[in-house]
């Protein structure tokens, strides 16, 4: 049986490649807008580091989606459905290893903030000082960044677990179903698509107030409820998706 | 003694359509089996069902093991490499199969990419039909196991190498271990059959040794299974 040490190893092995490939493509996109910058009417205190903020939102829109496709292409190819271990493990080790990369492009991304605001010199750091409000201690500044890394991490499961979902239904059905009723289903999946897309927009920019209020002192137990209850969401998603692949998905044929 | 492969009952619909209902089938170790029928008929879905990448009814064994996940062990297959991206090289798809099968032996793998004459450092968008198929057919015989399944493995192959490959399979295939070979040039792998499986009308409607096709309707295996088609041949 194929060990989750192997099969963490080879599905990292490429997504590592890909997020550094997409690093190296922010770069370069950071450094000609910076260039193009500098050439036509010279760089201001404070474009470094928008530059770099504005292309890591991109970046971090591209990751998510290349790892997405990365994922995905795992439940419908031979090459990982006939390797010799159960589907909990294969779905569980590829979801981990997207989350894992995805972190390690968020990594980089601070260290590109923290340079830039270095390049700056201490532009944002300046910035939130003259936007004003109570000076916070370490321990405050430490939840905060907490709340924020969980939230980001239990939405990007939940978002994950969700396309997975979505996918795995359409796949299981397409094997069953006339092309007429495929079709109908296939249309009734996107609007739900789109309602939960909306639903989670909602629910983020909810978390992002509740952020504020967490910021400012209070709401602490309902935050962390609400992150729980997304993870909680996205575990009741993952095990469907595991049975699903079990017992209905396929693999696309020879 | 164990059979390599036990089917019982089984059966398969897609969209709705029967591709195969009430396949049963057992085949023993060390033998070479060709699995034939015309296009359509559920041969390349008959071995899908045996890997566990197609769903269907009925039970099937392989080794005594009736979870598919078992199964996986026990059986290589020719997949065609959907998992990895065109710009991965052939020695990165052999890394891959060298980490996460502990059964792949990277010894036989070299023999076998010298012999077939792969370029390794090639990546997979530049390979012709023919070559890619010789390096599936590498990573596929590279692995230990106790059945092979070969689905249309020549296909695009040229006539030479075809003809080498077909020579020369037995040296590959471990003793003990089946072979199912799923092809249209009937001709030139029925020197080396032992048996032969005939998928048709939705189910195995024949399935012969090799021998006992020449003993007993006195015809060479290609004659055999184009009798089946005119409805002249006996069923099993």
């Amino acid at each position: 049986m194929t060990s989750f040490k192997a099969l963490f190893k080879v599905m990292s092995r490429g997504r590592f490649r890909l997020m550094n490939w997409v690093i190296l493509a922010e770069l370069a996109v950071i450094a000609a807008t910076l260039l193009w910058g500098f050439a036509s009417d010279g760089i201001e205190h404070g474009d470094t580091f928008w530059v770099t903020l504005a292309w890591s939102m991109v970046a971090f829109t591209v990751a998510f989606i290349l790892l997405s496709v990365r994922m995905e292409r795992v439940y419908t190819r031979d090459t990982y459905r006939l390797l010799p271990l159960g589907e909990t493990k294969l779905y569980l080790t590829d979801l981990l290893s997207s989350v894992v990369m995805f972190v390690y492009f968020g990594v980089i991304q601070c260290g590109l903030y923290l340079i830039t605001e270095a390049i700056d010199n201490r532009y944002l750091m300046t910035l939130l000082q003259a936007v004003g409000g109570p000076h916070y201690t370490t321990g405050q500044a430490f939840k905060v960044a907490t709340g924020l890394v969980a939230l980001g991490l239990a939405l990007l499961i939940l978002g994950w677990t969700t396309i997975s979902l979505v996918h795995l239904v359409i796949s299981a059905t397409n094997n069953f179903l006339p092309n007429t009723s495929r079709r109908l289903i296939n249309v009734i999946l996107y609007v739900v698509v789109i309602l939960l897309v909306i639903r989670i927009t909602g629910f983020l920019f909810h978390e992002v107030n509740n952020l504020g209020q967490l910021i400012a002192g209070g709401v602490t137990a309902q935050f962390m409820i609400n992150i729980g209850g997304a993870l909680v969401i996205a575990a009741i998603e993952a095990v469907l998706n595991i049975v699903l692949l079990k017992k209905w998905v396929e693999t696309i044929p020879n | 003694m164990t059979n390599v492969l036990a089917i019982d009952h089984v059966g398969y619909k897609h969209n709705f359509k029967t591709i195969l209902h009430d396949v049963d089938l057992t085949l023993e170790p060390g033998k070479i089996v060709g699995l034939l029928g015309e296009n359509g008929a559920g041969k390349t879905t008959l071995m899908r069902l045996i890997t566990g990448g197609a769903k269907g009814s009925g039970t099937i064994a392989v080794c005594g093991d009736t979870q598919a996940a078992h199964h996986r062990s026990h059986v290589s297959f020719t997949e065609q490499l959907r998992g990895f991206s065109a710009s991965t090289r052939v020695e990165q798809v052999a890394s891959f199969y060298r980490t996460v099968y502990a059964d792949f032996d990277g010894a036989r793998f070299e023999e076998l990419v010298t012999f077939l004459q792969i370029d390794t450092s090639l990546k997979i968008a530049a390979l012709s039909k023919g070559m890619k198929e010789k390096v599936i057919i590498a990573l596929t015989l590279a692995r230990q196991v106790n059945l092979y399944l070969l689905d249309e493995p020549f296909s695009g192959i040229d006539s030479m190498s075809r003809k080498r490959i077909i020579s020369s399979i037995l040296k590959w295939k471990p003793a003990d271990a089946t072979m199912v070979i799923s092809d249209h040039y009937v001709s030139e792998i029925a020197p080396i059959l032992d048996e032969v499986v005939i998928v048709k009308d939705q189910t195995v409607y024949a399935h012969q040794a090799a021998d006992d096709i020449r003993a007993e309707f006195g015809v060479g295996i290609e004659r055999y299974y184009e009798s089946l088609y005119e409805g002249s041949g006996q069923r099993d």
